[in-house]
């Protein structure tokens, strides 16, 4: 790591004044949700490296993850490396990889950083903190036939899973982070031996369910509906205290070709572990033509995070708790 | 090596190019699909648009997919540098793939291409389509990039695609969202690929197997999810390497196509003779996840204390050190005969059972409803001991 630290934090309290104010869209029985708030931003090329593809896809910034210290890691493969954020927003340090095509990050308990590559070398590795290799695990093996079908990194107390095809996760290392027995589950696993489903229904909204990890009819299945079409599940997770936090990505389209959006953004939901509603936000900030892999993150503390791109840089905000 | 150079000059050249071109042949969205397949694993190569396939898989060993280097200080190309004689960009793909503006054979280089921007409007070999119409071997484009769909939009609204990525990537198949894409499909496909009542299953996993059916008599259906029957018998029986207690066994399914031994969680421990929580201990839980501690009388009328002894609840006399199977009060390495007993208000809605060495027990319920239970405790106490037998 450099000891090299720079403030990026930037406060935005005039949030409303910017007419991203998430209260607006938010239903009646939600609570206040927490203000969003601007954490930090990584300036473009100088801290948070991009490819602006000719002839190619753009990149910036593929994932971040959240440390229990308050810290935060962002994933800079660009750079080849692992930017650590510390529990004010300042750059605390750099974590070199072994390679530039890192495509996820996560982390575990505070100790670990997981990166992922999926595509060239398609292994999934699990360094310390200082960047010291704790393991290394093939993606291709039971339950995952290619690196490009693993859909999401899941980092949870009993190991660590991959999403594949949106549907199924599979076990690949335990929870000291040694390789393990692959275990298949279908959906994302949560606590109490459950799993989260979440998928488009064909009809403009999106199912969200909760069942077991191995059962393939869930217990119970809730349906969201957007002011304009869903057309992707961005991402979604439940936190420590069982609520569900969906976000979904609903886009409004020219009716003559080539059909361009004409309105978008994200939507915010969550539901309690019963999968009842409980409040609902609107996200301006959509996904730009620099891909990620990941744009939202819950904290240890339950508070929703996003890594979004503009105009300055990689920008991390906190949304907070959306619900009460 | 070569430099971008030349392919630069070259793609700006046949992008604009007025030659005469012969129309894409007619065939299907397989024919395309087979040359796109046959791309993955090559290298990225600014300008280029040639691979080498055997049928619909690639050729990685009669020719050397190449590499492509950033240079010094750059991000990616065109500020590159790539070796080989094969590679492909974005653009130089989907040509190669829908045979546009010429048909040519996947192997020929430097051959006339079309650029990124070109597959957003429409075009005499191609037509928009809307997003939400894509099928496989249409492409999807923005100013700058263009992919192949190769399969349908996942559950979550990602699409399955093959595009050349970047130079550090080569060409790739995986998933990923196309917000800001627009869709093109190319003329001259043949419009049936399949007759009304026709299917098709193939195996996946290594349990499963999955369908698909021309529903509408002309295109195929996306492939049903990858499912499969659970084993049965013994081979229904399976073990987790590494895990303790209830957590070691479990029963051997097919989940999403894939054999999996399917194990308890670890759960809370309770007195009932087993690890629940898979820690290597059986019945080492707190007292009040155990239920010891709670008051009791015991079958001779003397009050007592509820304890965990071989898997149930019994009730030992009050002060007693040696008149029931445990030792309450004395605090052991379980933690749950630590003498602090739980408040009436931390009492749960169970009865305490006493089963004596020739099972017979007596029992104080707490409340009339818990009476009702009796029964059914007692019976359970006595399975416990005999499963442990």
């Amino acid at each position: 790591m450099t000891g090299k630290t720079r403030r990026l934090v930037l406060l935005l309290p005039a949030w409303a004044a910017l007419g991203c104010d998430p209260a607006a869209t938010a239903p009646p029985a939600a609570a206040a949700p927490d203000a969003p708030r601007t954490w930090a931003v990584l300036p473009w090329d100088e801290v948070a490296g991009r490819v602006v593809g000719r002839e190619a896809s753009s990149e910036g910034p593929a994932s971040f993850a959240l440390l229990p210290d308050g810290g935060a890691l962002v994933l800079d493969q660009v750079h080849e490396r692992v930017l650590r954020l510390d529990a004010a927003g300042g750059l605390a340090g750099t974590v070199a990889l072994p390679g530039r095509t890192f495509d996820d990050l996560a982390q575990h308990e505070g100790r670990a950083m997981l990166v992922l590559d999926r595509l060239v070398t398609t292994r999934l590795l699990a360094l310390d903190l200082d960047g010291d290799l704790l393991a290394e695990v093939p993606l291709v093996g039971r339950g995952i036939e290619r690196g490009g079908a693993v859909t999401a990194l899941l980092p949870r107390p009993d190991g660590v899973w991959l999403e594949v095809h949106h549907r199924h996760s599979v076990r690949v290392l335990d929870r000291d982070l040694e390789p393990c027995d692959r275990q298949v589950v279908l959906g994302r696993p949560v606590a109490n031996a459950r799993s989260l489903r979440a998928a488009l229904d064909e009809r403009g909204g999106a199912n969200v369910s909760l069942g077991g990890r191995v059962e393939r009819a869930p217990e119970r299945t809730v349906s969201l509906k957007a002011g304009a079409p869903v057309e992707r599940v961005v991402w979604f997770d439940a936190d420590a205290a069982g609520r569900v936090h969906v976000v979904l990505h609903e886009v409004e389209r020219s009716a003559t070709p080539p059909w361009r959006a004409t309105h978008e953004q994200y939507l915010l939901v969550v539901l309690d572990e019963e999968l009842r509603e409980l409040g609902r936000a609107a996200v301006p900030f959509v996904s730009s033509e620099l891909e990620q892999s990941v744009e939202f993150r819950l904290g240890p503390d339950g508070r929703l995070w996003q890594l979004e791109f503009v105009e300055d840089g990689a920008r991390l905000v906190d949304w907070g708790r959306r619900a009460p | 090596m070569k430099t971008a150079t030349a392919p630069l000059l070259a793609l700006l050249v046949l992008a604009a190019a007025a030659t005469v071109r012969a129309a894409p042949p007619t065939e299907t969205p397989d024919d395309i699909l087979c040359r796109t397949y046959a791309a993955v694993g090559f290298s990225y190569w600014w300008g280029g648009e040639c691979w080498c396939r055997n049928g619909c898989n690639p050729d990685l060993s009669s020719c050397s997919p190449g590499t492509c280097t950033p240079n010094a200080g750059s991000t990616g190309c065109p500020d590159c540098t790539h070796s080989g004689t094969y590679g492909a960009d974005c653009s130089g793909m989907v040509s190669k793939a829908w045979q546009v503006p010429n048909p040519q054979p996947v192997e020929a280089c430097h051959v006339d291409r079309y650029v990124a921007s070109s597959f957003t409007s429409d075009h005499a070999y191609w037509d928009p389509v809307s997003m939400s119409s894509l099928q496989p071997a249409d492409a999807a484009a923005t100013s700058a990039h263009v992919v192949m769909i190769v399969g349908g939009r996942d559950s979550a609204g990602a699409w399955d695609i093959v595009e050349a990525r970047g130079c550090s990537y080569g060409i790739v198949h995986r998933y990923r969202s196309l917000s800001g894409f627009v869709g093109a499909r190319r003329i001259n496909l043949t419009s049936c690929v399949c007759s009304a009542g026709a299917s098709e299953t193939e195996a996946c996993g290594d349990c499963g197997s999955r369908r698909r059916d021309c529903s509408d008599g002309c295109h195929w259906d996306p492939w049903s999810a990858c499912e499969g029957p659970d084993p049965t018998g013994a081979d229904a029986v399976c073990t987790v390497d590494g895990a303790l207690g209830e957590c070691a066994v479990g029963r051997r399914m097919c989940v999403a196509g894939w054999l999996t031994c399917h194990a308890p969680s670890a759960s809370t421990e309770l007195c009932d003779g087993l690890d629940n929580d898979c820690d290597g201990t059986t019945d080492n839980g707190t007292p009040a996840g155990l239920g010891e501690g709670y008051p009791c009388t015991t079958d001779g009328g003397a009050p007592g204390v509820s304890a965990c002894h071989d898997g149930a609840l019994v009730c030992v006399p009050t002060g007693t050190t040696d008149g029931g199977p445990d030792d309450v009060g004395t605090p052991d390495d379980g933690g749950a005969h630590d003498g602090n007993l739980p408040t009436d208000a931390d009492q749960p809605d169970v009865i305490y059972v006493y089963v004596d060495p020739d099972g017979c027990g007596c029992a104080v319920p707490a409340t009339p409803r818990a009476a009702l239970l009796l029964p059914a405790l007692a019976l359970l106490g006595l399975l416990a001991r005999r499963r442990r037998r």
